[in-house]
């Protein structure tokens, strides 16, 4: 009467552990974009989880679970961020940017994974964002919206300068050591 | 449309967010602009490139060892028996030392909470201007076991009022179906009627300046959870439900309209009281969040049920 039975919340705990765990490493990628830190990744993926068990009967199943889970999680990074008194990038920072992104490099050949990573890292963070969660993650537009609560327009031009930017990165990559361009 | 202009639908066109029509439009471009499709097939490559390469980067790589710890106590959570299994699978209310033992540990706690509770002011929760170091007054026996028994009394209720929390606003499983505010006002006591009405004004007037994120009202209604009517409004703050849950009570008041937090294992409650009324705030926000809500509300529902109880007062 009071709380649920054993049987429904073995229920409940395997149809958890079908969906959501699965998702576990996922979930820990995206923190630590978020957070670059290890140990504030995990306990951003401890807390993401913890609550998703406490919430998962709001869940509908088959639904994007992975969607859910990290909606949760960028919920409890923005709590955090709070807590700790760190503010939002000015929005202007992109228009200045964009002034100064006006062509599309040819993309060099012969890149190794740790010189895109690079390459990555060094664009400024709501880019970076943007070309992790579609491009990476391959979260829709509107899914990308509604995390970061942003326009869908906004999050169209930033991943629009977020590639601009990373090509420009990559090729003056390839211009300092070397590597032929191809385009 | 120009190359230039096919361009700035490539990102799109990658993402499968294109519109049908649109997207035949870009298809017909490429079959007749090579520089395009180069174009089109450099992106797509980066795409991909960059997908591989943060995927496989050994930095975002999940620490095994966490992952399975982590996965061991979300386990450990979710199988934990509640509170009243524990109890009956150590079958202690057929034992009657194990019995008598917990009544003797229940009796000490609930000492504890109530001389607490009226020797200090929660901080954060109730408006007092009393000084910190407040002398107890003596009471006598009689008077401390008539406490007592309101306090077990007054705690019965609130498990009554995170019960029906819990069995109407998260998932139904009550046995009654509940009844309409306006059925319950011609049955069960007029301030049922508008109750919704009393609980959601003050909401829209306290947080529609802030940065609060948007409460929705869902439902209202009257509904019985063991043997206990309520009056219930169910409002939504982001995905988490909160009932607003209003009963009866000639338990004697001690400070009317002061909120009062409670915490239980897993849900928060935050009441306050009436004359002949008792509201409970019931969800699993955060304490001060759950707390905040019940103090917004406070005023303009104590004024709701009180206009009512003065009327019943004097029309008897």
């Amino acid at each position: 009467m009071f709380g649920i039975g054993r049987e429904e919340r073995e229920k409940e705990w395997a149809a958890f552990e079908a969906e959501a765990l699965p998702l576990m490493p996922d979930v820990f990628r995206v923190a630590k974009w978020l957070t670059r830190d290890v140990s504030e990744a995990e306990d951003l993926t401890q807390e993401t989880f913890a609550q998703a068990l406490k919430s998962f009967h709001r869940y509908t199943p088959d639904t994007n679970c992975r969607a859910w889970l990290v909606t949760i999680l960028y919920h409890l990074n923005s709590k955090r961020r709070y807590k700790l008194g760190q503010l939002k990038l000015v929005e202007d920072v992109e228009e200045q940017i964009a002034q100064t992104v006006a062509f599309e490099p040819p993309i060099p050949q012969h890149l190794t994974d740790e010189e895109i990573l690079q390459a990555l890292e060094r664009i400024p963070k709501q880019f970076r964002e943007v070309v992790i969660l579609t491009d990476v993650e391959e979260f829709s537009y509107k899914e990308v919206a509604e995390l970061l609560q942003t326009p869908i327009g906004t999050v169209m031009s930033r991943l629009h300068r977020g590639r601009r930017l990373l090509r420009q990165q990559l090729t003056e990559y390839a211009h300092k050591f070397g590597i032929a361009a191809e385009g | 449309m120009r190359c230039q202009e096919f361009k700035e639908l490539f990102d799109s066109y990658l993402g499968d967010e294109l519109l049908i029509e649109t997207n035949h439009e870009v298809l017909r471009h490429l079959e007749n602009c090579a520089a395009c499709r180069g174009e089109l097939a450099a992106r797509r490559e980066l795409r991909t490139r960059v997908r591989v390469a943060v995927k496989n980067a050994p930095v975002v790589q999940i620490n095994p060892a966490f992952a399975m710890r982590l996965q061991a106590n979300l386990r450990e959570t979710a199988l934990r028996p509640t509170f009243l299994e524990k109890i009956k699978s150590n079958n202690l209310f057929g034992n009657p030392a194990m019995l008598g033992a917990a009544m003797c540990v229940l009796l000490i706690m609930l000492g504890g909470f109530f001389w607490l509770r009226n020797s200090s002011v929660p901080k954060d929760v109730v408006q007092s201007n009393q000084p910190d170091n407040i002398a107890l007054p003596v009471k006598s026996p009689a008077e401390t076991n008539l406490m007592q028994a309101v306090h077990i009394a007054w705690q019965e209720m609130t498990r009554h009022a995170v019960g029906d929390h819990e069995n109407c606003a998260l998932e139904f499983k009550l046995p009654e179906e509940p009844i309409t505010l306006s059925e319950a006002a011609e049955k069960y006591g007029k301030y049922n009627k508008n109750l919704d009405k009393a609980v959601i004004a003050p909401l829209r007037e306290v947080f529609s300046d802030k940065d609060f994120g948007k409460i929705e009202f869902l439902e209202s209604h009257s509904c019985v959870f063991d043997g206990r009517r309520f009056a219930h409004v169910v409002l939504q703050y982001r995905t988490r439900r909160i009932s607003v849950l209003v009963t009866d009570t000639d338990l004697p008041v001690e400070n009317e309209n002061r909120v009062l937090a409670q915490t239980s294992e897993i849900m928060r409650v935050a009441s306050f009281r009436t004359a002949h009324h008792a509201v409970f705030v019931v969800s699993d926000l955060s304490e001060t969040e759950n707390v905040t809500i019940a103090k917004a509300i406070s005023p303009a529902v104590s004024r709701h049920i009180e206009k009512i109880e003065k009327i019943e007062k004097t029309g008897a």
